[in-house]
């Protein structure tokens, strides 16, 4: 018995050490589905970092939804939001600290990535050509988040080194003139190391080049020239317009980038590699097969613009049609459908008006796809402000009372959030009228500054192979002064990229040709929107025309009256940031 | 007290002590008797005044010399004697006195024997007459054990054992006799003439009144420090319980449990003396027969935390174990009871134990029982009709300065057609449900087994919905030889959940026909003109309910093998090796008519998720006694391991819903498969010692060393110390001279540490997630910097104190708990929200602190018992004050949006971690009534800045300016409420009389408040969109100046107050509910069984509530797997009212 108890206590002693031992190896921690910090080695792993520091860009939070649609669309004077959640706040002007967290976010955790690109890459021994562009690819992205955040909010913090758990998190702002040197030495760096278009194989589509770096500074120097000028220091301002003149020419010289001919080609999506012989940098956004809505890597341009009543546009179920939640103002159609730029009266398909506002504009209205004369459910639309030639009038047509952007249509989108559209941050169109403001605010009204204009104009002019009697073509004389060919500048950005994200940026940067210490915002929203008259345009059908009195009005979607306030020249610093960090400063002004 | 034997019966009185030693001498004196030839002078010399008849006995057995025996039926006279007599013969005298005594004697070989008079004529046989027993008791080591409890079956006399184990008494041949002792086994003895006895008492570590199951192992509960509840389910299976935890509602103090929806099986919120950690879980650790079990909500929530489009409530994973086969429950409240759980410690332990083998008579006990429920929804939330919807679409049309929206005709029309349609009559149904239990359990030699088998089909009370569970478990045990033993516990168990809709996650009406039912306009029909449902009625409550499909089958595995050896004496090794799975299966189609269904042409989603763990204790336990000192103590060394796979896939575009998800092939985009795989481990060294002088002084030391995988090299490793003190007063001489009537007083404190384990996987390294970027025209993965290496990452670590008092009263008939603690959480793992500025929104670190303090008190009476009467009440009450103390300079955090889009747009969280303030605190904007007329709005101070005082028309809400600069802004948020009750109570009685039973459990929470979300659709008077209003939003609504006060005008505001949300859909929740009663009577079924048992019985479930809520139920907590959510019902199912009966057949 003795002897059995002692073994027993052998055996189990014996196997408890075994146990014990084996057990203790086992506590290290395997994280066998995250890729961890050790886990980054070669080349192949930093790709995928150069992409993830893109990869925010496409989210909702970035160009998608609540960054783009909301901040580049809706706080300007040319659209507006019928619907669509949180777009409406932006819209209504109703927006708070509460609502502003979405780019911010975005942009600071693209620098974030860009900062742990750099670290890694300073870390790891690579081939010298890989890091070069790599490097490059960092120092862009991480220019482009601070370009649009000293645009967005002025001046923020800057942390240009990687974060760590022993980081200061409470970075204090730093003064826009900081963020704006941090921005031109990325952009010079990201420039230096970046390769050319024509050596960027389709492939690689959407990654930054030398020529968008380029494109950047020059705009970048202009936006920050405006800002010196607006504030007095001439001197200083017509010294940053000399640089982006600088970089336009790089750009233009480098023939990297062409006008399409066909300004129409720009937005047709299955020519969209063509397009980015113009586009200089694009967000791009794919349908998406395997995600869906919110969190698939498609745009949803095409359902926030097209209208509810125009079907086979979109990927939206069942019927392809969109939700026109983003609408022109009538006023703003209106312009650009009068004046320079057409009749005053369009019609469908004539050339009666800038090619360009009728690519903008989608102006097909049709609930079907099925014969009007046979089909059923089937009813064609007149869109605002469009009226169809008498000889092919259609009775018992609808109407939609605004018209509605036609640029992004993607009926092969698998569902309403989920296009193939991109949003095409800087064309070379742009470069264009770049130069030619700087050339304006340096010099005055020249006929460099006006055939630069005309470049686009007459590209308008040649429509899609149609030659078109408008735009007229601008003349020294229409613009005697510098003041009013900065207006006609403003005018042609206003038709050359209605809906890409630029008129906010232009009315807070562009000083108002009648007042010089104003911007073009305060013009338009202090002086000149409150004289138009919120009617909503109805259709005539008796008389198949737009009620004239009707026409031409600013809605103010459900806001009792046009809100005017300088605080919405800079968007306010999102409370998120600015209650968790007790070293940030003051908020911006008028959102205290 | 009447005194049965003269000789050598021990009386326990204190005034029996100088009959004792008389008693004594006398024993001695019998056992000579054979031996002794001599008579003596057989007269008798006494003068009694006011002497009892045994007395009088006892001078007569001095005197003569011969034994007195008296049958044990003799009744002795309520008059005491007085009589002289002086050499009196021993006939002579006691024919005197007897005579009034009705009784008579005989006197045979120097034995009297005294009898019943009344018996006269039954010849007296031996069996009558009492004999001396003598006898010792020992203990599985044959060491002698005293103060073991000596009873003659069905009499009231004891004798102790003394401290060498040896006792004697007199009793009957044939008579039983009954050997107890704190945590070992009742042993019985028929009394035969194999004198002397040896009893040997085996321990009995499920001998729960006297013995508590503690963390590794048992402590007497006297020796007890810490603060332990314990629950005997028994035999109750006879209330609707579908998971474990639904049997201690009420039961418990400092225990709060609810079901977080009224769905069967949902996921409980199972708080322990309040919630201690803002992010992390406040789920206690569940341990089922000495093995942690998984009890994460998640566990049985395949794809949810991967596929955003897939959440659902989770369910209760506890839902898998038979509620029948649980013997008990104890719950660990202090730190000297849950330190010995080390890091997993701090939420509280639930340790379960599941019924074993018992026998009676030697034979296998068969029982089936079967019960069936029928339940109902407990109320309807009155809504407008067709015709006062109508009314109110038009007012509030008119409000806004437009034209009526229905003209009269209109209204006629649809009143004709839609006048009595109610959605909540549509989706919901009285609920059949049914529940069979067979068991069987018997002794095969050395061997215990119990073997038992469940099967219920538990319907929800929304149409298609429901919850099935299929299980079986053996628990056998098996004496190997006197030193080695085996105990095997296995469970396998099946559910289905057919989830259907029944609570809202997503704010959506085709995720929660709930609040669909409330919501949904009146004037729509489910069906169209052919019948069929219609599809183009987006979200159509009825369609929801019938072709929403959303299953989830699980399967659990818990099963454990232990084996234990006796070492030496009191020494004893053991090892445990255990593994449990749940592996489920959750199959989803939004089939076309639901938002998802729309979107996307049919989606159907098919995620798997297992989550396993191994467990390996090796356990040395040391229980011995010397002299006054007892020592009980433990050690050990374990090791956990888990693992969880998971995927989930989600596709789209379906040609037909016919399918559903069944074949997903048929997909025309098959979605991308997520996959996770976490794995963690847990290495403990652990130890306790109880030790306790003299049953007067008590000491419990403990300790736990844990070391995690998921903490950073060079920090893995934290130790976890306890020490408890208890005072057993009423052990005390002096005690026990004074108060007679407090058996029991018992004074403990304890003070600790334990951990939480909410430390998140990988937590500690630098991590990147995936997001797609297009490059060229192909979709491609990015890594995402998302979070910073963190070493220094660790437990949050819960410090209590522990003071509490343990009375018995009367022989314990009324007993008595109360405890007050307070519990200090460090090292708060908080995710700290960081600016967006530093690239990263939060991230993980350990600070702050958390106080939970309190006071429990739990109360048990026995009011009668006796042969027919048997009545017990138990009642308690607890009180938790929970308390941010600092956040590591965050003053705030905010839980989960609400409401992101739609009509209903909130886009905001409604509850918040603010330092000095519960978690999940109510966020939001005071208000002060409805604005009466112009004047009231041109004069209030609280917007005389505001740039929207222009837009505001009498009947809209005044909201308040909390910080004064006379606007209504961001900056006027503030705490308007909070989910925690200021007290809460549970009470109840069972009373039996003969073979009747009845029982009752009322349960009320006081003083919380739960977020209403719901009257932000039907109570907001905001008709944009098409929601309905309910009654009491339009009965109260404001219509002019003077009408009312809380309900604002109807309007068509296109956000909702703009986006404030207002205190007045906070509403106190508080109530009182007669949480279930049972009515049962026990049937012995004649002739062919004769020892069979049958009961039958009545219960009814959630029967009636007391309350000023005005949804359906104040006792729900919607998203209560999230402690920063808790207190919101939105869309919630509530539980519903049953009525229950059934049958129990015992062979």
């Amino acid at each position: 018995m003795k002897t059995i108890r002692s073994s027993f206590i052998r055996y189990v002693a014996v196997v408890s050490a075994i146990l014990v031992t084996l057990q203790s190896c086992e506590l290290d921690e395997v994280i066998p589905d995250v890729i961890t910090e050790e886990k980054i080695k070669d080349e192949k792993d930093v790709s995928s970092l150069i992409n993830g520091a893109y990869a925010l860009l496409n989210n909702p939070d970035g160009f998608k939804y609540n960054g783009g649609l909301a901040f580049l669309f809706l706080a300007g004077d040319d659209l507006y939001a019928a619907g669509g959640g949180e777009l409406e706040t932006f819209s209504n002007k109703a927006f708070g600290p509460n609502n502003t967290h979405t780019f911010w976010n975005t942009f600071y955790s693209t620098i974030g990535n860009a900062n742990n690109l750099i670290d890694r890459l300073d870390k790891l021994e690579l081939s010298p050509e890989f890091e070069r562009r790599a490097y490059g690819e960092a120092y862009f992205l991480r220019a482009f988040s601070y370009y649009f955040l000293v645009r967005l909010y002025g001046g923020v913090p800057l942390r240009t080194s990687v974060t760590t758990r022993a980081s200061d998190f409470y970075l204090k702002r730093s003064e826009v003139d900081e963020v704006y040197a941090q921005i031109f030495a990325d952009f010079k760096e990201a420039a230096e190391r970046l390769p050319m278009r024509s050596d960027l194989p389709d492939s690689d589509l959407g990654r930054a080049t030398k020529g968008a770096a380029h494109g950047f500074l020059a705009q970048a120097y202009l936006t920050f020239g405006n800002q010196l000028d607006l504030a007095g220091q001439v001197s200083d301002a017509h010294a940053n317009y000399a640089i982006a003149q600088n970089y336009c020419d790089s750009v233009i010289n480098s023939g990297q980038y062409v006008l399409l001919s066909d300004y129409g080609q720009l937005f047709n999506l299955s020519n969209e590699t063509g397009a980015y012989n113009e586009v200089m940098f694009g967000i791009r956004f794919s349908a998406d097969p395997l995600r869906r809505g919110y969190g698939a890597a498609g745009s949803e341009f095409a359902y926030r613009f097209l209208g509810s009543s125009s079907w086979n546009v979109t990927g939206n179920k069942p019927n392809g049609n969109g939700a026109a939640h983003v609408r022109p103002q009538p006023w703003y159609t209106d312009f650009y459908y009068s004046g320079d730029y057409g009749t005053g009266t369009p019609h469908y398909g004539q050339p009666d008006h800038d090619y360009r506002a009728q690519i903008s504009n989608y102006q097909r209205g049709s609930n079907g796809n099925l014969n009007p004369v046979t089909g059923e459910n089937f009813r064609w639309m007149y869109m605002y402000p469009v009226v169809h030639p008498e000889d092919s009038r259609i009775t018992g047509a609808g109407s939609s009372t605004t018209s509605v952007i036609g640029k992004y249509i993607d009926p092969a989108g698998y569902d309403s959030r989920n296009h193939g559209n991109d949003f095409f941050v800087m064309r070379y169109a742009e470069i264009l009228l770049i130069k030619a403001e700087v050339l304006n605010e340096l010099n005055g009204p020249t006929q460099e500054s006006i055939d630069l204009i005309n470049e686009l104009r007459i590209r308008a002019r040649n429509a899609d192979g149609t030659p078109r009697e408008y735009p007229t073509l601008v003349t020294l004389s229409a613009a005697p002064t510098q003041a009013s060919l900065r207006r006609k500048i403003f005018e042609e950005r206003g038709a050359e990229f209605l809906a890409e994200g630029l008129r906010w940026f232009d009315l807070v940067r562009m000083k108002s040709h009648e007042n010089p210490s104003e911007t073009m915002y305060d013009y338009q929203f202090g002086t000149f929107l409150p004289t138009l008259s919120p009617n909503t345009p109805s259709w005539q059908s008796s008389q198949q025309r737009w009620n004239p009195n009707t026409r031409g009005g600013y809605i103010p979607g459900s806001v009792a009256s046009i809100t005017y306030h300088p605080k919405f020249k800079l968007f306010p610093i999102p409370t998120s940031e600015l209650i968790i960090n007790p070293n940030f400063g003051p908020q911006n002004p008028g959102w205290q | 007290m009447r005194l049965r034997t003269i000789g050598c019966a021990v009386p326990m009185e204190a005034r029996q002590i100088l009959l004792t030693m008389k008693i004594t001498f006398l024993c001695i004196f019998l056992f000579c008797l054979q031996s002794r030839a001599t008579t003596s002078a057989q007269t008798i010399t006494i003068t009694a005044v006011d002497m009892s008849l045994t007395d009088i006995l006892d001078q007569v057995q001095k005197q003569t010399g011969f034994s007195v025996l008296l049958t044990s039926d003799i009744e002795e006279s309520e008059r005491s004697i007085t009589m002289k007599t002086k050499n009196m013969p021993l006939a002579q005298f006691l024919s005197k006195l007897l005579k009034n005594q009705q009784a008579s004697f005989s006197i045979r070989e120097q034995t009297i024997f005294i009898k019943p008079t009344k018996k006269e004529n039954t010849p007296i046989s031996d069996a009558h007459f009492q004999q001396l027993i003598r006898g010792r008791v020992v203990d599985s080591e044959g060491e002698g054990m005293a103060g073991v409890n000596i009873r003659i079956k069905n009499q009231h006399e004891s004798v102790i054992s003394d401290k060498n184990g040896n006792f004697q008494l007199r009793a009957n041949k044939g008579s039983v006799l009954t050997f107890s002792y704190v945590g070992y086994a009742i042993s019985e003895h028929t009394v035969e003439n194999d004198l002397p006895l040896t009893i040997v008492m085996r321990a009995d570590e499920t001998s729960l009144d006297e013995v508590v199951v503690v963390g590794y192992g048992t402590v007497r509960k006297s020796d007890l420090t810490g603060s332990v509840s314990s629950i005997k389910l028994g035999e109750n299976n006879e209330n609707r319980v579908i998971s474990v935890p639904e049997a201690l509602q009420g039961r418990v103090a400092g225990v709060n449990i609810l079901n977080n929806t009224g769905e069967p099986g949902s996921g409980m919120t199972f708080n322990i003396r309040g919630t201690t950690s803002i992010t992390g879980s406040n789920q206690p650790l569940i341990v089922l027969d000495g093995q942690p079990i998984e009890s994460d909500l998640s566990a049985t929530n395949a794809g949810m935390s991967i596929d955003w489009q897939s959440e659902s409530p989770p369910l209760d994973p506890l839902a898998s174990l038979n509620p029948a086969d649980i013997e008990s429950i104890e719950i660990l409240k202090d730190a000297s009871a849950t330190a010995i759980y080390g890091s997993r410690g701090a939420n509280g332990v639930v340790l379960i134990t599941s019924k074993s083998g018992k026998s009676k008579d030697n034979r296998d006990q068969i029982s089936y029982s079967l019960r069936t429920d029928f339940s109902k929804l407990p109320k309807k939330i009155p809504m407008a009709d067709a015709y006062t919807y109508m009314m109110y679409r038009n007012e509030a049309a008119m409000n806004e300065g437009r034209g009526p929206v229905y003209s009269d005709q209109e209204i006629e029309e649809n009143v004709t057609i839609y006048g009595d349609l109610n959605w909540q009559d549509m989706v919901y149904r009285t609920a059949h449900s049914m529940d069979h239990q067979l068991t069987a359990s018997g002794l095969l030699g050395k061997s215990r087994y119990r073997l038992s088998g469940n099967f219920s089909n538990n319907e929800s009370v929304l149409r298609n919905a429901g919850f099935k569970r299929g299980s079986v478990r053996l628990n056998f045990d098996r004496d190997i030889s006197d030193k080695l033993s085996l105990s095997f516990r296995s469970n396998v168990s099946f559910t289905h959940r057919k989830y259907g809709a029944q609570s809202n996650t997503q704010g959506t009406f085709s995720s929660s026909a709930v609040i669909g039912a409330i919501a949904s306009t009146p004037l729509r029909m489910p069906y169209n003109e052919d019948g069929e449902l219609e599809i183009g009625f987006a979200n159509n409550p009825v369609l929801v309910t019938e072709l929403l499909k959303d299953h989830t089958n699980s399967e659990t595995v818990i099963s454990s093998l232990d084996l234990e050896y006796k070492i030496t004496k009191g020494l004893t090794y053991k090892i445990k090796g255990a593994v449990n799975q749940i592996s489920s299966l959750r199959q989803l189609y939004w089939p076309r008519g639901t938002f998802q269904g729309d979107q996307y042409d049919g989606s159907a989603t098919r995620a798997t998720n297992i989550n396993s763990n191994y467990l390996i204790d090796h356990l040395l336990t040391y229980k011995r006694n010397f002299d006054k000192h007892r020592i009980n103590s433990v050690a050990g060394y374990s090791y956990q391991q888990w693992f969880r796979k998971g995927s989930s896939v989600t596709s789209t575009g379906f040609p037909t819903d016919l399918l559903g998800y069944e074949n997903m092939g048929m997909a025309e985009l098959p979605g991308i498969t997520h996959t996770t795989n976490q794995n963690r481990a847990l290495q403990s060294v652990l130890g306790r010692v109880n030790y306790s002088y003299d049953g007067r002084y008590l000491l419990t030391l403990t300790g736990r060393y844990d070391g995690a995988t998921r903490l950073a090299p060079g920090n893995k490793w934290s130790f976890f110390p306890s020490v408890g003190l208890g005072w057993n007063v009423s052990n005390e001489s002096f005690f026990k001279a004074h108060f007679t009537a407090i058996n029991n007083l018992k004074i403990r404190a304890s003070y600790g540490v334990a951990g939480s384990e909410s430390v998140g996987i990988g937590a500690t390294q630098g991590r990147y997630t995936i997001d797609h970027v297009i490059i060229g025209d192909r979709i491609v993965p990015g890594f995402n910097y998302a979070s910073f290496s963190n070493a220094l990452l660790g437990w949050e670590t819960t410090r209590s104190f522990n003071l509490g008092v343990d009375i018995g009263i009367l022989n314990d008939r009324v007993t008595l708990s109360a405890d007050i603690y307070q519990k200090t959480t460090n090292d708060l793992l908080l995710n700290l929200s960081i600016p967006a500025s530093s690239t990263f929104r939060s991230y993980s670190t350990n600070t702050g602190e958390v106080s939970n303090k309190g006071l429990d008190v739990e109360a048990n009476v026995a009011i009668l018992g006796n042969e027919k009467w048997n009545w017990n009440a138990f009642g308690n009450i607890s009180i938790n004050r929970n308390k941010i103390v600092d956040m590591g300079g965050t003053d705030i955090l905010y839980g989960g949006i609400y409401l992101n889009g739609g009509n209903s747009f909130l886009n905001q969280s409604l509850q918040v971690a603010k330092v000095g303030e519960a978690i999940s605190s109510f966020w939001g904007y005071r208000t002060a009534g409805i604005y009466q007329n112009p004047l009231e709005i041109a004069s209030d101070p609280n917007i005389q800045n505001d740039p929207n005082k222009a837009a505001l028309r009498p009947g809209d809400v005044r909201f308040v300016d909390m910080n004064g600069d006379g606007q209504i802004t961001d900056a006027d948020k503030t705490i308007i409420g909070k989910p925690n009750p200021d007290f809460s109570i549970g009470f109840g009685s069972s009373i039996s009389y003969d073979r009747l039973t009845l029982s009752f459990t009322f349960l009320g929470n006081f003083g919380q408040q739960l977020i209403n979300l719901n009257q932000w659709l039907i109570g907001s008077l905001t008709n944009k969109g098409t929601y309905s209003v309910s009654m009491d939003a339009y009965n109260n609504r404001w219509r002019g100046e003077g009408t009312s006060n809380k309900y604002p005008r109807p309007n068509l505001d296109d956000l909702r107050f703009g986006g404030k949300f207002p205190d007045y859909m906070i509403e106190d929740a508080s109530f009182l509910r007669l949480q279930n009663v049972n009515l049962g009577y026990d049937f012995t079924i004649p002739e062919l069984l004769k020892t069979a048992k049958f009961r039958t019985y009545v219960s009814g479930t959630n029967l009636f509530t007391i309350t000023n809520y005005l949804g359906y139920d104040p006792n729900v907590n919607a998203l209560g797997n999230q402690a920063l959510m808790s207190g919101v019902d939105y869309g919630t199912l509530p539980q519903s009212r049953t009525f229950s009966m059934g049958v129990i057949l015992t062979y």
